[in-house]
């Protein structure tokens, strides 16, 4: 078993999508450096995360354009695509059975071991933690082994969860570029630098 | 001291443009409106507006607004089958969803062709995560309401998330009928059959795809779904060779197409090398 580690960014951006669209289906890709991925099974840091759909999260050709164009940016920076993040429609619907998808079964095949997220939707109240993520690591087959909440943490644990706050109280979820966003509108910018900067803002 | 007049304004046209804004209506009604509501501040759009908040209201599950307005309707309109359904979301928004499927069955009961209590009962099963069942009532619903554009569009969306892409497909056929022009439909046809996958389906991918363009040039969705296609079928081996020099131009042409559109929009997208073979 390994840890699984989230950066105050990664965190940020997976909550603030699930945030910004609370009556759709949402999902993105997670990044790790690459270094860590293939050389250290023991744990695993998600540096970065890419919002990806709210729309019909389920049809397969936007993502894949999506999937090549975050490979292509993430590999120059030295990031590898290592897990896939989804918040089913359904309020109580936390499965990963229906979080799982073509898109999470491409990343498995991309990268060992991939690990898949699914927001708990009811679980975060008040002030978010670590709670609010159900993770598993993904094995052949499309089996998943899931990983114990005391091996889930943030990195800072303790002034992550608080940005989260300080951002909802901004509305910064209005700020945060999905995929969606960018094909509708190409000038915004799905790596979200601007979002990332308030990010550091508030650490 | 009146009320903006912009704030009633602003809350009109989201209404009329139905635009899902529950939080910025809420913000409003919760900031400036609400103090004013039992004057006649709001004029004769006053029970327009609280069904307005009172639906943004049980869209953010805060319920004793929603409460609030149901009962201020409810003493206007005591026999309002109206009120009666926003009764019945209350109770959904509740999770009772016992209470909620026994109000809409008697709205139902006295007035057969009330589609809106009917299309209710359906997101009842959809919310207890019962998608198989709401397919089910949903093709019944539009056995009686065949035009209903909206409930064919929820129903593809239903068999897109159970992978039933077939029926999807055909639903979205039904969409393209009554609406010949719309270029998301086309584009959604397209994107469903790209994701079925194989030759033929990519090929009908691709011509959808092409007329979605044609109507507007601007959807980046197709243009992608355009390139995806050709070069999908540029490098199938079952793919008949004038067909694939055919699609290696479409692939060149696509190609051009979504680099103009980046330079158009001044935007620098060092991520699009990854298409380039």
């Amino acid at each position: 078993m390994s840890d699984v580690k989230f950066s105050a960014r990664a965190f940020c951006k997976m909550l603030l999508h699930a945030i910004k669209y609370p009556h759709c289906a949402i999902n993105g890709v997670l990044l790790a450096k690459s270094h860590t991925v293939s050389t250290n099974n023991k744990e695993i840091e998600f540096v970065d995360a890419v919002p990806l759909f709210h729309i019909s999260i389920n049809l397969t050709p936007m993502a894949e354009i999506a999937l090549m164009q975050i490979d292509e940016l993430a590999s120059t920076r030295g990031l590898i695509i290592a897990g896939y993040y989804a918040a089913n429609e359904n309020l109580r619907d936390n499965t990963f059975e229906k979080a799982y998808n073509r898109i999470a079964e491409k990343i498995s095949a991309n990268c060992n071991p991939a690990y898949i997220v699914v927001i708990n939707n009811t679980k975060f109240v008040n002030i978010p933690d670590v709670s609010a993520l159900k993770v598993a690591q993904l094995a052949d087959g499309g089996n998943f082994k899931l990983i114990e909440e005391q091996r889930v943490s943030l990195v800072p644990s303790e002034t992550t969860p608080q940005a989260l706050m300080g951002l909802m109280q901004e509305k910064a979820f209005n700020d945060l570029v999905d995929f969606d966003n960018h094909l509708d509108d190409i000038s915004l910018d799905w790596m979200n630098v601007q979002l990332n900067k308030s990010i550091e803002e508030f650490l | 001291m009146g009320v903006e007049k912009s704030d009633i304004e602003q809350l009109r046209i989201w209404r009329e443009n139905n635009e899902r804004k529950s939080r910025e209506i809420l913000d409003l009604w919760l900031v400036s409106l609400w103090i004013k509501a039992d004057a006649d501040t709001l004029g004769n759009e006053k029970y327009l507006i609280l069904e307005q908040v009172c639906i943004a209201a049980l869209d953010c599950h805060i319920l004793y607004v929603a409460k609030n307005c149901i009962e201020t309707l409810a003493k206007e309109f005591p026999n309002s089958l109206r009120v009666r359904r926003l009764q019945a979301m209350f109770y959904e928004a509740k999770e009772d969803f016992e209470k909620a499927t026994e109000i809409l069955d008697s709205i139902i009961k006295i007035d057969e062709n009330n589609s809106a209590a009917r299309k209710r009962k359906i997101t009842v099963l959809k919310a207890q995560g019962r998608t198989v069942a709401a397919i089910k009532e949903l093709t019944e619903y539009l056995k009686i309401f065949m035009a209903d554009f909206e409930a064919w569009q929820e129903l593809s969306e239903l068999y897109i998330s159970e992978q039933d892409f077939n029926k999807a497909a055909f639903c979205v056929e039904e969409l393209i009928l009554h609406n010949p022009h719309n270029h998301l439909l086309h584009q959604r046809y397209a994107d469903i059959k790209y994701t079925q996958g194989g030759v033929e389906n990519l090929e009908t991918a691709k011509s959808y795809y092409s007329q979605a363009l044609k109507i507007n040039p601007k959807n980046m969705r197709a243009i992608y779904g355009l390139y995806l296609t050709s070069s999908a079928l540029a490098t199938a081996s079952k793919c008949a060779a004038p067909k694939k020099k055919e699609a290696t131009k479409l692939v060149e042409y696509a190609l051009k197409e979504i680099q103009n559109r980046y330079t158009e929009a001044d935007v620098v997208v060092t991520s699009l090398a990854a298409l380039e073979i």
